[in-house]
C-alpha cells in the first residue's frame, strides 16, 4: 500500500478515529475530563466549606472590627436628673453587693474538690486548713443478672453537717456484700456491723454520705470510695472540731 | 473533533469550574462571614441609625460633662445588671460559672460562694462584645444568667467505670489487686450557652502526645456540629448564628476541676 492509498483510507474514516493520533488523548477521555473538572470543583467547594466554618469567628471577628463602636446608650435626661440617678444607682449596687457578701458563711465550712481529692477549710474569705481526702472512685457495680446497680460517686453541691458521731460503727450496706463476692445477710444481722473501720469521728451528711476516717491512708488523694469523703487521721480531728451541726459543705 | 478543538473544550471546561468554584467561595464567605454579622448587629441595634440618635443627642446636650455622666450612668447600669443576675445565682442550689474578664480571673461558685478560682494567664474574646457593651438592650441581656445547652470536651465528665459483681471471694480479692490510678489527661473544653455565646476553655500546658489526638477528635466533633448548624441554616435560608466568643487559657488541672463540677445546663454570669 503506497502513502497515497493510505491518505484516502483515513480520510474516509470517521471523525473520531481521524484523532486517535499517538500521544494524543481519544475524545473517550472528553467526558472524563469533565467529570474530573466538576469533582475537582465540588471537592474545592467542601474544602472551602468547612475551612470557613473553622476560621469563621476570626474572620468575622475580623469583619466586626472594620465597623465603628457607638458611645454609650442614649438617656434623654438633664444634668440634675443625670446626679440624681448616679446616686440612685451606686446605693443600688452598693446594696446588692452586701447582699452578695451576705451568701458567704459565717460559720466555718468545708470545700470538697473530688477531682482531685483535696479538702479545704474556711472561715469566711481565709484558708484555715487544707489537705488530701477520697472521695467516690465513679464505679458502677452490677449483679450479675444486671437487676441492681449502685453507683459510687460522691454528690456535688451544697450539703449540711446533719450530725457528729464519735466511734462510729459502720452498718453494711448489700452493695459491700455484692463487691466482697459474699451471700447478702438479712437486714439487721450481726455481720453487717463493722467496728473501728470508720476513724474515731464521722460528720453526717445525709442521704447515708458520711465524712470518715480510714484504715486505707495510702489511697488519700485518689477516687477510690463508695461516696462518702475518707479523711486522714489529722484532717479528721480538724474538721470534726470546726465543724457543727447545719455547718455548710460544699463538694465540687 | 479535531485536537485543538478538543483543548479549548478542556479549557472552557477548567475555566467554568474555577468560576464556580470562586463564586461559590464568595457566596459562602457571605453566608459564613458577612451575613451572621449583620443580622446579628440589626437584630440587636448595634448598626448606625442608634448611633446618629446618640450623636443627635448628644449634639443637642452639648456639655462634655453631660456625655460623661451618660457614660458612667451606663457602667453603673451595666454593672447593676451584671450583679442581678449573680443574686439570682446564688439563690440556685447548684455550681455556676463565673467569668471576670475585667479582673481576668474565672471562678465555680455555689451560693455565692467560691469553690474554685482560677486567674486567666490569657484572654481573647469576640470584639462583638465591645457593640454588644453599648447597646440599648445590655441591661436586660446582662440581668439574666447564661444558660449553657451543649459542651464539648476532651475529656470525659463523669469518667464512669463499669464492674460486674464478683462470683466469689476469689473472684472479688483480683479484682481489688487492679485499683486503677488516675490517668494523666489534657483540658480542653467549649460550652455553648444561651444568646450565642461561646466560652472555650484552653489549657496552658502543652498537650501531651494521647493529648493532642484526643484534642483533634474533639475539635472535629465541635468542628462537625457547627458544620452541621451551618448546612441546615443554608437549607432553611437562614442566616448562620454568630457566636460571641470568649478564648480563656488556664491551667489543666483548673479546666478539668472546673468543668467536671459544673452541671450540663449549667449557668453563667459574664463581666466584661
Amino acid at each position: 500500500m503506497n502513502i497515497d492509498s493510505q491518505q484516502e483510507r483515513v480520510g474516509n474514516l470517521p471523525e473520531e478515529e481521524t484523532i486517535s493520533i499517538p500521544g494524543q488523548k481519544s475524545p473517550s477521555t472528553r467526558k472524563p475530563s469533565i467529570f474530573i473538572s466538576l469533582l475537582a470543583g465540588t471537592v474545592a467547594i467542601i474544602v472551602i466549606t468547612v475551612l470557613l466554618t473553622v476560621i469563621a469567628d476570626r474572620f468575622r471577628d475580623l469583619f466586626i472590627a472594620l465597623l465603628p463602636v457607638k458611645s454609650a446608650p442614649a438617656m434623654t435626661m438633664t444634668e440634675k436628673q443625670y446626679a440624681k440617678e448616679l446616686q440612685n444607682q451606686k446605693r443600688l449596687i452598693d446594696s446588692q453587693k452586701k447582699k452578695l457578701k451576705g451568701f458567704t458563711p459565717v460559720q466555718n465550712y468545708l470545700i470538697i474538690n473530688s477531682s482531685e481529692n483535696k479538702i479545704i477549710l474556711m472561715k469566711g474569705n481565709k484558708v484555715l486548713h487544707e489537705g488530701l481526702c477520697s472521695t467516690g472512685s465513679y464505679t458502677v457495680l452490677k449483679t450479675s443478672d444486671g437487676k441492681e446497680k449502685w453507683v459510687f460517686q460522691t454528690p456535688r453541691g451544697m450539703l449540711r453537717v446533719q450530725n457528729k458521731l464519735v466511734d462510729p460503727v459502720w452498718r453494711m450496706p448489700d452493695w459491700a456484700f455484692i463487691e466482697e463476692g459474699l451471700p447478702v445477710p438479712p437486714p439487721f444481722a450481726a455481720e453487717r456491723y463493722e467496728y473501728n473501720v470508720l476513724g474515731d469521728y464521722a460528720l453526717d451528711l445525709g442521704r447515708g454520705y458520711l465524712i470518715h476516717g480510714t484504715l486505707y491512708k495510702r489511697f488519700l488523694g485518689m477516687p477510690v470510695t463508695h461516696g462518702c469523703v475518707r479523711l486522714g487521721d489529722q484532717e479528721l480531728k480538724i474538721v470534726y472540731d470546726s465543724l457543727s451541726i447545719g455547718s455548710r459543705v460544699f463538694i465540687y | 473533533m479535531k485536537p485543538e478543538a478538543h483543548n479549548t473544550g478542556k479549557k472552557h471546561a477548567g475555566r467554568i469550574t474555577l468560576l464556580s468554584v470562586l463564586m461559590v467561595t464568595v457566596l459562602l464567605i457571605s453566608f459564613i462571614i458577612i451575613l451572621p454579622v449583620v443580622v446579628y448587629m440589626r437584630e440587636n441595634k448595634l448598626l448606625e441609625k442608634q448611633k446618629s440618635q446618640i450623636d443627635s443627642l448628644t449634639t443637642v446636650s452639648a456639655a462634655e460633662s453631660m456625655r460623661d455622666a451618660a457614660e458612667t450612668l451606663h457602667a453603673l447600669r451595666f454593672e447593676d445588671a451584671r450583679l442581678k443576675a449573680q443574686i439570682q445565682l446564688t439563690r440556685l442550689d447548684s455550681i455556676y460559672l463565673f467569668i471576670n474578664l475585667v479582673d481576668s480571673f474565672v471562678a465555680i461558685q455555689i451560693r455565692g460562694v467560691t469553690l474554685r478560682e482560677s486567674k486567666l494567664s490569657e484572654f481573647y474574646v469576640s470584639s462583638i462584645f465591645e457593640h454588644k457593651r453599648q447597646s440599648a438592650d445590655i441591661y436586660e441581656w446582662m440581668a439574666t444568667p447564661f444558660v449553657a445547652h451543649h459542651s464539648w470536651s476532651s475529656f470525659v465528665k463523669h469518667p464512669f467505670k463499669l464492674k460486674n459483681a464478683p462470683k466469689d471471694t476469689l473472684e472479688a480479692l483480683q479484682m481489688k489487686q487492679d485499683i486503677m490510678q488516675p490517668e494523666p489527661i489534657d483540658g480542653y473544653c467549649r460550652i455553648l450557652f444561651d444568646r450565642s455565646i461561646l466560652v472555650k476553655m484552653n489549657q496552658i500546658e502543652k498537650p501531651s502526645f494521647d493529648g493532642r489526638l484526643l484534642k483533634l477528635k474533639y475539635d472535629f466533633a465541635f468542628f462537625y456540629d457547627m458544620t452541621k448548624e451551618l448546612l441546615n441554616a443554608l437549607i432553611h435560608l437562614e442566616s448562620p448564628p454568630l457566636r460571641l466568643t470568649i478564648d480563656l487559657h488556664l491551667p489543666q488541672n483548673d479546666i478539668i476541676s472546673m468543668y467536671r463540677a459544673l452541671p450540663y445546663n449549667c449557668s453563667m454570669t459574664l463581666v466584661f
